[in-house]
């Protein structure tokens, strides 16, 4: 399967083939801590155990507290 | 009112009066809230500024208001003194406090809540205050060129929602900041504030703003069934998270709650060096004094709490 990924970090899109089952795996796959960020999955917010099937895009937020 | 003719053109005459008659508290007047103070008060809304900070020479890049001359005073009190110059005819209320679950109802009389804080703790503890209430609240948020907004309002998708397992570790580093993306996002967050008072449709979803890339990114919002907040437990609103030791974004400010004899304390520390202040406030070396809380500069947790036990003590 193909995923897009968008890391909001690093202003970089990867395209990742690889089975992967939801964002949690994603996440490990990418070495990123859960805890700092926010995801979504196809323009909607969507929690880590969230599925991922093929052709899904998720874009990897930072968590912002800054004012 | 002459002064709103070109707002009113566009909005109409029964909106501006209902902007003239509403109360907005901005918490937080930093980068954002200085702005949004602004914008809001040229506006014509009233206001309840709240920040527990005083103005830094680092401040002066990207938060409006302040000029040179206030370095070293109460951020609340400058933007006060600034907005009523801009506005005579609204009213302000400022207060430099930093908010917790034991002062909070000092805004409960606010028709909206913008949250302009530097910290995760903070904007908890005002989402759960924002339910309780029923007050609409408006988060907002930047870091480098990224910013982000999202309206909160009661019933629906709250800040906890979404962000209930969250740590920022990014913000409290060097990571920096525009003044462009600060600007920008305050500017969407206060727009956001009129809509949401004057009953027009508002954003439901998380706005993200780049400015790599000049995007505003809409992420579509869902609540969380097993939100806390939203099924009634107010963990930050009852005190249960509240913490004594803080440590702030951006700064390296570390912050002791403890109630202070400014008096006292200034006979103690004149003997251990230079002090200047005010009635608000002492100021020693990296130290700042309220009477409710220590404010302390430090490279780290530990170097912050050394200091505190050798000149405040316990
Ligand atoms: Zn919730």
């Amino acid at each position: 399967m193909t995923i897009k990924v968008f890391i909001e970090r690093y202003n970089e899109t990867k395209v990742i083939e690889k089975n992967i089952k939801d964002i949690n795996s994603l996440l490990k796959e990418l070495s990123i801590n859960p805890e700092t960020v926010v995801t979504a999955r196809n323009n909607e917010l969507a929690t880590t155990d969230a599925k991922l099937k093929d052709g899904d895009e998720v874009r990897i937020l930072s968590v912002i507290s800054g004012g | 009112m002459e002064r709103y003719k070109r707002q009113e053109l566009f909005i109409g005459k029964n909106k501006q009066k209902r902007l003239n008659k509403s109360i907005v508290a901005v918490i937080g007047l930093g980068a954002l809230g200085s702005l949004v103070s602004e914008l809001l008060a040229r506006a014509g809304i009233n206001l309840t500024l709240i920040d527990r900070d005083v103005v830094e020479i680092t401040n002066l890049q990207r938060q409006v208001l302040f000029t040179e001359k206030d370095l070293g005073e109460l951020k609340a009190k400058c933007i006060k003194k600034h907005l009523a110059e801009i506005n005579s005819n609204i009213k302000i209320n400022s207060s430099a406090i930093d908010l917790n679950f034991n002062n909070i109802k000092l805004i409960r009389n606010a028709d909206l809540i913008l949250d302009c804080t530097d910290n995760l703790e903070t904007r908890f503890l005002l989402n759960e205050f924002a339910l309780k209430n029923k007050i609409p609240m408006v988060y907002g948020a930047a870091i480098r060129d990224k910013g982000t907004v999202m309206n909160i309002i009661p019933g629906k998708v709250c800040f906890n929602c979404i962000f209930n397992k969250s740590s920022s570790n990014e913000t409290c580093d060097t990571s920096g900041v525009l003044n462009t993306i600060t600007s920008l996002t305050a500017s969407i967050q206060a727009n956001e504030a009129i809509k949401i008072l004057t009953n027009q449709d508002y954003e439901t979803g998380l706005i993200r703003i780049d400015l790599s890339n000049n995007s505003i990114t809409r992420l579509g919002l869902k609540k969380n069934p097993n939100c806390s907040v939203c099924n009634g437990i107010y963990e930050y609103l009852n005190g249960k998270k509240d913490k004594d030791f803080i440590k702030f974004c951006g700064s390296n400010n570390f912050q002791f709650r403890r109630k202070n004899n400014l008096e006292e304390l200034k006979k103690r520390l004149s003997k251990a060096g230079k002090i200047t202040g005010s009635r608000e406030f002492i100021k020693f070396d990296n130290i700042i004094i309220f009477k409710d809380r220590v404010m302390i500069k430090a490279d780290n947790e530990n170097e912050a709490r050394s200091l505190y036990s050798k000149y405040i003590g316990d």
